[in-house]
This record gives structure tokens, sequence and C-alpha cells, in this order.
């Protein structure tokens, strides 16, 4: 007797985490089409960390991390102190701001490679990721008034 | 499917995964819609829904597990994340038109696979809608 059934399900469960290893106050501004996304603003005080995403997926992957949720902003704006910004453009951004970050520099916040991830449960069937990205005093001293 | 029991066995995860994925977006997108978020499930959405619902997912990148895709949600959507998003790590998706209904009803029942689905869609494809279209949104996954 042949006798068929689904397959066992697999799921993924992925945080990010944004840590402030600097000692000033740090807000993350996304901007979609030239506005900005208040429900998108993050605020992270000095030398604390955000959980800034949870999510679960199903299949057993890498995961979705907070660049991929990014995916649709256009450019951020992280702000620190209330005083100094920094600009992060997004891959293959048309913008012209010399001092902003691209996409492909080791301190985009866009890009996932530089996240470090960390695996922190797997079974056959399940996988826990968590991804952090840290800003630095280094940041902030390169950030412009 | 066509045969039952004996030819859904023969269905690849991509399919029998990705139609959930699709039939998921779906109901859940037109049940919250009705109760007075008219954008829940699509592009802009985000925040309070999780996969699938977060921005339709159209997020799903190239390089993900093929099983759990955004294919059957693509054929019905009018997005086209890899071009409004700026994106080449996104499908290219100039597809519009299908139905879950229409698929469900008309074809779903003879897909196997891509290929399979590659070929109904063509045979089945909405006014419009052409086979390089399709071939070029089939190409992702």
């Amino acid at each position: 007797m042949l006798c068929f059934s689904c397959r066992h399900e697999e799921s993924t469960s992925t945080k990010t985490f944004i840590t402030n290893n600097s000692s000033h106050s740090i807000e993350i501004i996304p901007y979609y089409q030239g506005v900005i996304s208040n429900v998108d603003i993050k605020y992270i005080a000095p030398n604390s960390t955000l959980p800034i995403l949870t999510n679960h997926t199903r299949g057993k992957s890498a995961g979705y991390s907070y660049p991929i949720y990014l995916i649709a902003v256009d450019s951020i704006y992280v702000l620190y102190d209330n005083l100094k910004t920094v600009v992060y453009y997004k891959e293959n951004s048309t913008g012209n701001n010399p001092k902003a970050i691209t996409y492909d520099s080791s301190r985009s916040i866009y890009n996932e490679a530089n996240y470090i991830r960390k695996i922190t449960q797997e079974d056959k069937r399940s996988i826990s990721n968590e991804y952090t990205f840290t800003f630095t005093e280094q940041d902030f001293l390169d950030a412009k008034k | 499917m066509n045969g039952e029991l004996i030819q859904y066995a023969q269905v690849n995860t991509f399919i029998a995964e990705s139609w959930p994925v699709g039939v998921e977006w779906y109901l859940t997108s037109m049940e919250y819609r009705s109760r007075g978020i008219p954008n829940y499930g699509t592009e802009t959405y985000k925040i309070s829904a999780s996969y699938p619902l977060d921005r339709a997912y159209q997020y799903w990148p190239l390089n993900s597990p093929k099983e759990y895709s955004s294919v059957f949600i693509n054929l019905c959507d009018n997005f086209n994340e890899n071009v409004q998003w700026i994106n080449s790590s996104l499908p290219n998706d100039q597809v519009t038109g299908y139905t879950l209904a229409g698929i469900e009803s008309s074809f779903l029942k003879h897909v196997y696979g891509q290929g399979s689905l590659r070929d109904q869609l063509k045979n089945n494809k909405p006014t419009g809608i052409t086979d390089a279209q399709i071939d070029q949104l089939m190409n992702n996954y």
C-alpha cells in the first residue's frame, strides 16, 4: 500500500538587533519616496541594544533580517544626539550625496554582510538566527554636523 | 490534483509550499481589508503583519530557498519589486492578471513543478501578458 503524507514543516525564527556602542543617542530614520516613515523611526539609547525586527518564516533558512525589511526604503538617515547625521544609500541608489555611505561600504546598515549572524538554536526542522549590527564611536566621529 | 493521491505525490515542494503561501496571502489580505485596512497584504503594508503579508512578500530574494516562493503572489499582483524598489536581488515580475481562483479551477491540477507551471501559465495567460514575460518571471524560480 502506498502512503503519502505532507512533509514535516520546517521553520525559521530570526531576530535582528542594533547595538549602539557609542556614547550618543541614535535615531534611525528611513525615507520612502522622499517621505519619512514615522512608524519606522527607531531610537537607540547610548550603549544599548535594540531588538529591531523579529520574524518567523516557513522553511529552514538564514531567515529574513532587517536589511531585507529595508529593501523598500530609499535611504536612511542616522541622527546622533539630535545633532549629527549620516546618510545611508540602498543598493543601486541614484543619490548623489558624496558623503553618503553606500551599500558596498563595510559600515552600511543596508548590507546584511555587515551584520554578525549567530545561530542560537538548530535542530532537524527548525533554526533560530540572530543578526546584529553595531554602531561604534567611530561612526559618530565620522558623522557630519 | 488530476489523479488525486498518486499524482499529488509527484508535485514538487516548490508548488506544494508556494501555493499555500499565495493562498495565505490572498485569504488573510481579503479578510483584513474587509475589516478596514485597505492596503493590508500589499507592497506598502508593513509593521503589524508578518510573513507573507509584510510588503506582500515582495522582498522574497532570489537567493532564498525556492520552496516558499512568492511566485503565486507575483502572478496575481501588479507590482514589479525588481523595478519599483530598484533591486536586482528581487524577481523581475512583469506578469499580472492571474487569480488564484482561476489557477485552481483551470490548471493547478496539471501542475507538478516549475516546468509544468510555466507551460500552463502560457496556455492560460491573461490578455496582454506574453510568453516572454512569463519566461522572465519563471526564470526567477
